[in-house]
């Protein structure tokens, strides 16, 4: 028996360091921990809030604005967990003025239940609980969540090192592609964010019911935004979901505290700006954040009078 | 709990530090530590369901006593007849409740009369076909006289639900495993050993092999009318290994996990894909199942033993019942009615017993002959899994068509090249460790233990590297 622990334990032991070295190597190299850090060092000075999905998190380089913001938009994230982000966050920044929420042609239809593989990431950088009931010991860390992933994270940096570099906002920063068309099939075009889900859809506009709520009972602005798409993802819309969508903006312009600023189509031919259809790389990011200042300051002006 | 998660790769030192630390000196306090287990492992999935192995366990355990007292031809038979009604109702229930009604009502519909019957929203219990025919096995075989009934419940009970094999096999007969609950388990380190060396293996076959396969079976199937037939031929092929990958990694696994507690199971893969013909290809399917089957249902039948038609006739109530039991769908009846079908010629030609040892016993590789039959066997198994994958026959049907037609002669459209190599690679291993229990039973560089330990964690990188998030074995559902 005697030997039977101490050679496994030898031979396991190779990999139990290198698990722990993928672990700590991962845990403090990665967009989540950059902006919980941001935000956590600068939760007194925020005034903005920005929540959404990849293509908002794309399109907003903090680096650009004027103002200190918690720029909380995530690749893959929908609005159950934006709720879940703002209804954290909205009392722990105590200058907050201002949320910038994604309303995109697909924010209503999405959902991420308890099964979502980057549940842990919200859990162990902001302590967000996305699962049903008590949090599965196996999502406190990196590797335990989903080894895969974060081995291979490790190898493409080492092999790669432009991959996933990013700023002290989280915002990736080697996006410099240029969208190229031509190299897309054409079934990849019309499958971009095709399915339809009323479910979900009530789900989502009942979440956004409430974060109306509680923007307007704390004195916030609450701007409805949808960044820049490419005109050929914006030709595939399927007219009742961009309906539906619409509605929304339809419902909450008419209030004071609600402002839409839909991008969708302003840019939609300059493909410089794109990395790939919904998502801009860092120039367009660059020229949106800029021009979203201007919007910003604007509306802290009016703020302050 | 799934062998492929962290939970078990916790769970599992646990029990075996308990097991063989704890309770080393204590017989009946192992058997406790493995009913709590086992009870902890299927719990974890729904612990609700406890409930019915423990019913399952109790019946059996009552009527095998009950068995012992009695002489009465009559009462045993009852009793006999009272356990397979219990533990066959409850599959029947949880399994094939709704597909009898939907046939019924579809067959009512038929001839012109309407009825609305209830369908009920039942979940299948995980292992549920397993551990029924298990505790089945105990008490036909005490009603045969070839085992004594137990009295020790406790050890009864650890058989019932052992865990390593409780939720997808093998299933184990009450005649070789619950002896082993009564005697002193010794620790053994070459046992040991072995049992780790078939887990890694079961885990690459699982992670690395089925659920790569998986990704492309699925994409191939789920889109069937848009491929070509060599674009389907490749998806049925990457289906035939996800299911060997799986159910024979689960295997492995189980087998590998027994041995670390001293147990033995019985081999139920015996590298089927290399069989020559149909009939030998049975003898290395799931042989745990199959010779359930035989003993229980074949023979009883009157086997091979009468006119050639009853013969004939046992060889589909066989294979037929056998597909029923993978799940209540017409598809599975479908490809036990196929594979019935494929036997039928040995049968009649008396040529089912001809390749029953191992193929290239003392070669290197096969002869021509061989490969060929080989080859041939495996093409009639992928089309007959197409009947397995497929969500109804019209659908198997329309893909076989789709396959046999003439742009078989095409390159495919999906042709995952890693994959492909994985498969190889998978196979020569398989190959060179066809005499033994499993693929690394004995490997090729056992003696240089640098290159032995390397091939180890090239395994393990590959199972990470390869790996998804947890995937459900397939054989879970059944």
């Amino acid at each position: 028996m005697k030997k039977f622990i101490v050679k496994s334990s030898l031979f396991i032991l190779p990999l139990v360091l290198c698990f722990i070295f993928i672990e700590i190597e991962n845990r403090t190299n990665n967009t989540f921990y950059a902006k919980s850090k941001y935000i956590e060092d600068n939760k007194n000075a925020i005034e903005v809030l920005i929540l959404g999905s990849s293509q908002t998190w794309r399109a907003i380089n903090p680096e650009y604005l004027t103002m200190d913001v918690a720029p909380l938009a995530h690749g893959g994230s929908a609005l159950n967990i934006d709720y879940l982000l703002f209804k954290k966050y909205v009392d722990i920044f105590p200058n907050l003025k201002v949320v910038i929420l994604e309303a995109s042609y697909h924010t209503f239809e999405e959902f991420r239940n308890s099964n979502w593989n980057k549940n842990h990431l919200f859990h162990i950088y902001y302590d967000i609980n996305n699962y049903e009931g008590v949090v599965p010991w196996s999502e406190n860390l990196l590797l335990t969540a989903n080894p895969k992933a974060y081995i291979k994270k490790i190898w493409t940096q080492s092999v790669f090192p432009e991959f996933g570099v990013y700023n002290n906002y989280g915002f990736i920063t080697s996006t410099k592609k240029t969208l190229d068309i031509s190299g897309y099939p054409a079934s990849d075009l019309k499958s971009r964010h095709i399915k339809e889900s009323l479910e979900n859809y009530k789900i989502e506009t009942k979440l956004l019911a409430n974060m109306v709520t509680t923007c307007e009972e704390k004195g916030l602005d609450l701007i409805l935004f949808s960044p820049p798409k490419y005109s050929t993802y914006n030709k595939n819309y399927t007219s009742t979901k961009l309906q539906r969508r619409n509605l929304v903006f339809e419902k909450y312009k008419k209030r004071d505290r609600v402002y839409i600023m839909n991008y969708e189509t302003t840019y939609q031919d300059e493909k410089d700006m794109f990395y790939n259809e919904d998502h801009l790389n860092i120039y367009g990011a660059k020229k949106l954040t800029k021009s979203l200042n201007i919007e910003l300051e604007k509306l802290m002006k009016l703020l302050k009078k | 709990m799934l062998f492929n998660s962290i939970d078990f790769a916790i769970f599992l030192p646990i029990v075996f530090i308990g097991y063989w630390f704890v309770f080393k000196h204590s017989l009946k306090g192992q058997n406790i530590l493995l009913l709590v287990a086992s009870y902890v492992f299927y719990g974890w999935w729904d612990y609700r369901f406890l409930v019915l192995i423990l019913f399952s366990t109790l019946v059996d355990f009552w009527i095998g006593n009950y068995l012992k007292k009695t002489t009465d031809t009559s009462k045993r038979k009852i009793l006999l007849y009272t356990s397979v009604f219990v533990n066959i109702g409850l599959l029947g229930f949880f399994k094939y409740y709704n597909f009898f009604i939907d046939n019924f009502t579809a067959a009512f519909s038929f001839f012109g009369s309407d009825i609305q019957p209830n369908t009920l929203n039942i979940i299948l219990p995980v292992g549920i076909s397993f551990y029924t025919f298990q505790t089945l096995s105990y008490t036909i075989d005490v009603y045969r006289k070839k085992l004594e009934p137990t009295t020790n419940f406790i050890a009864f009970a650890a058989f019932v639900s052992f865990f390593p094999q409780l939720v997808a096999g093998p299933i184990e007969r009450a005649t070789h495993l619950l002896p082993q609950f009564y005697v002193k388990r010794k620790f053994q380190y070459d046992k040991a050993v072995d049992g780790l060396r078939q887990i890694l293996w079961g885990l690459f076959k699982k992670v690395v092999i089925a659920d790569n396969c998986a990704k492309y079976a699925n994409l191939i199937f789920d889109n069937y009318d848009t491929h070509s037939g060599s674009t389907l031929l490749l998806g049925a092929v990457f289906f035939a290994f996800q299911i060997y990958g799986d159910f024979s990694g689960y295997s492995d696994i189980a087998i590998g996990t027994s041995r670390l507690f001293g147990f033995n199971l019985k081999q139920n893969f015996a590298f089927p894909y290399f069989s020559r013909d149909i009939a030998e290809f049975w003898r290395r399917w799931h042989i745990s199942l199959s010779t359930w089957f035989r003993d229980y249902v074949y023979i009883p039948l009157g086997g091979s033993r009468g006119s050639k038609w009853n013969q004939i006739r046992n060889v589909f109530i066989i294979f037929i019942v056998s597909g029923f039991w993978h799940g209540a769908n017409w598809t599975f009846i479908a490809w036990g009615t196929l594979n019935a079908f494929y036997f039928l010629p040995l049968l009649l030609s008396n040529k089912n017993r001809t390749n029953t040892n191992v193929v290239a016993e003392n070669t290197i590789f096969p002869s021509v002959k061989e490969f060929f039959s080989m080859l041939f066997t495996f093409f009639i198994t992928v089309l007959a899994w197409v009947f397995f994958r497929a969500e109804s026959i019209t659908k198997a049907v329309d893909y076989v068509s789709h396959i046999l037609d003439v742009s078989l002669f095409s390159l495919p459209k999906i042709k995952p090249t890693y994959l492909i190599l994985l498969i190889l690679v998978f196979l020569v291993i398989e190959w060179q460790g066809r005499r033994e229990q499993y693929g690394i039973a004995r490997t090729f560089i056992r003696k240089h233990i640098i290159l032995r330990y390397s091939f180890y964690y090239a395994i393990i990188i590959a199972i990470f590297w390869f790996g998804g998030n947890e995937q459900q074995f397939i054989y879970f559902q059944f």
